[in-house]
């Protein structure tokens, strides 16, 4: 069995890919009731700041942050999935049970 | 509502309402998705961007939580054995657990971090579009 985290098939997906393409430097229209997205625009300043600051560093610490990176955006993916599911949920199913009552 | 069309059924037909079975569907057509059903049309997205699945695997990669990703790999070899691996990416502050079976605990680093990145990446895309219907890059409901 596969041990290592798979690859993504970027061939693939790049067929398939529109061009509306996820642009870290792209400004995220914050959700103002929800304080926790409300990091991210901390969080894209600070990697614009490490973005510009990249090519004074050593490989080392540039590794180092493209790890860091790296997690932010897994961190933020992650966040706006959690917060668009439980949107769809409050949505659907309070509009269900107002329904049913 | 049911009372009003057993009254009028009862009216057409000339039967007392009581006679009458009127069969309603369980299940309302525009009935919601449970969190449950979503994570799974996520992971048939998810299990699709790494590639053809061979014949006989399954796969499922999803997001469980804010803090959670789950990889799963199963097949079934000649003997009929069935072969499963689960793979939890748990983030912890700034750095990111990879737990295999609940066995193996490793911090992810270097090309892997960035594979699993790419991944996330690409999920979050196909999902915010595809189930979600919002824009990937603002968050924003796409119109429909």
């Amino acid at each position: 069995m596969p041990q290592g985290t798979p690859v993504v098939n970027l061939e693939q997906y790049r067929n398939e890919r529109d061009a509306t393409r996820f642009d870290n430097s792209t400004e995220i229209h914050l959700h103002e009731a929800n304080p926790e997205l409300a990091s991210f625009e901390e969080t894209r300043a600070r990697r614009e700041a490490l973005g510009a600051a990249a090519f004074t560093k050593t490989p080392l610490e540039q590794e180092k942050r493209r790890a860091e990176l790296a997690v932010e955006s897994i961190v933020r993916s992650g966040a706006w999935i959690e917060y668009v599911r439980k949107d769809y949920l409050d949505r659907h199913w309070n509009l269900h049970d107002r329904d049913a009552a | 509502m049911a009372n009003v069309l057993k009254k009028a059924l009862s009216l057409i037909t000339g039967e007392e309402p009581s006679e009458i079975v009127l069969k309603m569907p369980k299940i309302r057509p525009f009935r919601g998705l449970t969190e449950r059903e979503l994570i799974q049309l996520e992971s048939e997205v998810g299990s699709q961007l790494f590639g053809l699945i061979p014949e006989g695997h399954r796969r499922e990669f999803f997001n469980l939580d804010k803090n959670t990703w789950i990889w799963h790999e199963e097949h079934t070899d000649a003997d009929g054995a069935v072969h499963a691996t689960t793979t939890r990416y748990e983030i912890q502050g700034n750095r990111i657990l990879k737990a295999q079976d609940g066995t193996k605990y490793s911090y992810l680093e270097g090309q892997e971090l960035q594979n699993l990145a790419v991944a996330v990446q690409m999920y979050y895309e196909k999902v915010m579009r595809g189930i979600y219907k919002r824009d990937p890059k603002t968050g924003q409901k796409l119109p429909s």
